[in-house]
């Protein structure tokens, strides 16, 4: 049996104990699948995620990944189970492409981070199947951000982690990078049994693209395929306004 | 990229010659290879050269490269082009733990004996480690990279403050020493206590070699670094200790040195055009020997009227670089 790769039970999380963000959450995130964490602005969308990778911890309630709680995970077991796709701005102009998808074979790498030719195969073909092959060399402050986005996924897949994590991939995008960092996710937990949790504003293209939805609001989350949401209405946690949702779907 | 390396070399060994050269007494090439052979019979010539000439210009090559790696290492872990051991303080904080110690011990001691030497450099790796730990410290709740540098330049005034306390109440004598080491100089370090400059500096430089895999993976941020499963505080403290501990030898034996380490890191990412760390550390290294090396020939070239303080050259090239970064917006803002 496949064991679930995340779970949380009973979770408590936030910053200050005495004043926690969200409560009591209940979820599993499916083998080999996309799923999509939508939720309004300020939420605890990253912050579900910083506990989900292990960087901070539940008040209360545990996150268990492949079973075992996350706490009892090193930071480097973690790093071989995890990959992640984070906001963080990175401070490295004159890093290329190349170096930068490398950097996600550190956890595999000797003491002085030297590459070996296994490495630069699975950098290579990273590079292939992201369509990035012509960008190897450039610098990445010469990317766009649907380029940095799909450089970033590339170190992320380098790491050869079943679960990825990607955190607002597709914010400032215009729409069709949007567009193919969706489908490529899409493509990625399905041919490379990957399962990925993406958290997103872009509720078309995750109808659209994911097998799950996760919808988080300030009481619970919700967890279901996307037939069951659109079946149940549980969009409305979200999209409070009527009239986002007659453009959203059409009336 | 080879080509850049040998350069870089040539120039050393050129600027080496130069500084060994040049003074009130200039002395040819010829005479050099020969006193270095042990072939000279002038005397004279014997003594400057091993005595004074080889010295200072091995404690430019070693104070250049050590603050240049020690601009390097701030410059990385707090991801901020404008970091430099004497932009956020921690220049003045060795000054401070020297003074304590000059001005308060310095007349029971008889001077340049082994024993003053290493309360000295323990009396500034107490002030730099100390100026560290707080700068690090308020760096867990000030994210802005420029409101940090702020808070150094601060420190620093707190640091010149207390050492000018100092002074009020020493004597004479401790205030005349603590002056003009406070002016920098690379020629304050004997032939005597040169071996444990270049050993000390040396191994310490060696152990920045073992930290080269987190260097890189730092450019991306704590969360990037820890989802590689790099343990963040371990590697961040140890980068820190060396580069306190670099800064401390070298403010120990030559002053506060100014700009060295601010801009030496940006003129070898210009030439090199890269973050590797791979090939940074070792380039700056080099550039730092040679920037270090044309700054105490211009001071000592013109031996009529004396020797200039370091402190008076090296602002001439590092102000510049600092004006270009903050010119070079988007690489500012990149760091933010």
């Amino acid at each position: 049996m496949t064991k679930i790769p995340i779970s949380g039970t009973q979770l408590t999380i936030g910053y200050k104990k005495n004043n926690p963000i969200l409560t009591n959450l209940n979820f599993e995130l499916k083998p080999s699948k996309l799923t999509c964490l939508l939720g309004e602005n300020g939420v605890g969308k990253s912050t579900l995620i910083q506990n989900l990778c292990g960087s901070l911890k539940p008040f209360s309630g545990e996150v268990k990944l492949f079973g075992k709680n996350i706490v009892n995970y090193s930071v480097s077991e973690i790093s071989t189970k995890i990959s992640l796709v984070l906001t963080d701005k990175i401070s490295a102009d004159l890093m290329t492409v190349y170096e930068l998808i490398a950097i996600g074979r550190i956890p595999y790498t000797g003491f002085f981070g030297g590459l070996q030719n296994a490495d630069r195969q699975i950098i290579d073909s990273a590079l292939q199947l992201l369509k990035i092959e012509h960008l190897r060399n450039c610098y990445i402050s010469e990317l766009s951000d649907g380029q940095l986005q799909k450089a970033l996924i590339a170190k992320a897949l380098v790491q050869n982690c079943p679960i990825m994590i990607l955190d607002e991939p597709t914010a400032f995008l215009d729409f069709t990078s949007k567009f193919e960092i969706m489908k490529l996710l899409s493509e990625l937990s399905k041919n490379q049994h990957l399962s990925i949790l993406v958290s997103t504003h872009d509720i078309d293209l995750a109808m659209k693209f994911a097998d799950d939805i996760w919808i988080l609001d300030k009481k619970e989350l919700i967890s279901d395929s996307v037939d069951n949401i659109l079946k149940n209405n549980e969009l409305q946690r979200i999209v409070k306004n009527s009239e986002v949702m007659d453009f959203l779907f059409g009336k | 990229m080879n080509l850049k390396f040998i350069v870089v070399a040539v120039l050393i060994l050129i600027f080496g010659l130069l500084n060994i050269m040049v003074g009130s007494v200039n002395i040819p090439i010829g005479e050099i290879i020969d006193v270095i052979f042990g072939k000279s019979l002038n005397d004279i010539n014997n003594v400057i050269i091993l005595q004074s000439r080889v010295p200072q210009s091995l404690t430019a090559i070693f104070a250049g490269s050590a603050l240049s790696v020690s601009g390097l290492l701030l410059q990385t872990v707090f991801r901020n082009p404008l970091a430099g051991p004497s932009i956020l303080g921690v220049s003045t904080g060795a000054s401070f733990g020297v003074a304590l110690i000059i001005l308060s011990f310095g007349h029971l001691w008889v001077n340049n004996s082994l024993s003053y030497n290493l309360l000295i450099i323990f009396g500034a790796l107490f002030g730099a480690i100390l100026v560290l730990g707080i700068i690090l410290f308020i760096s867990n709740f000030v994210k802005n990279n420029l409101m940090l540098l702020i808070i150094g330049v601060m420190i620093s005034y707190i640091s010149s403050s207390a050492i000018s306390f100092l002074n009020f109440f020493s004597s004479a004598d401790s205030v005349k020493t603590f002056a003009v080491w406070g002016m920098g100089n690379f020629s304050g370090v004997t032939s005597e206590q040169i071996p444990f400059f270049v050993i000390s500096i040396s191994f310490f430089l060696f152990l920045t070699f073992l930290l080269v895999k987190p260097l890189d993976v730092m450019l991306l941020g704590d969360n990037y670094a820890r989802g590689v499963g790099l343990n963040i505080k371990l590697n961040r403290n140890l980068l820190l200790f060396a580069t306190g501990i670099l800064t401390a030898i070298v403010t120990a034996f030559c002053g506060p040195v100014t700009f060295i380490g601010l801009s030496v890191p940006h003129i070898s990412r210009l030439i090199l055009k890269t973050n590797s760390h791979k090939l940074l550390l070792p380039f700056t290294i080099m550039v730092g020997s040679l920037i270090a090396l044309i700054c105490n020939l211009l001071c000592i070239c013109f031996p009529k009227y004396g020797v200039l303080p370091l402190n008076v050259v090296t602002p001439l090239f590092g102000a510049p670089i600092i004006i270009y970064i903050i010119f070079n917006q988007h690489k500012l803002h990149n760091f933010n």
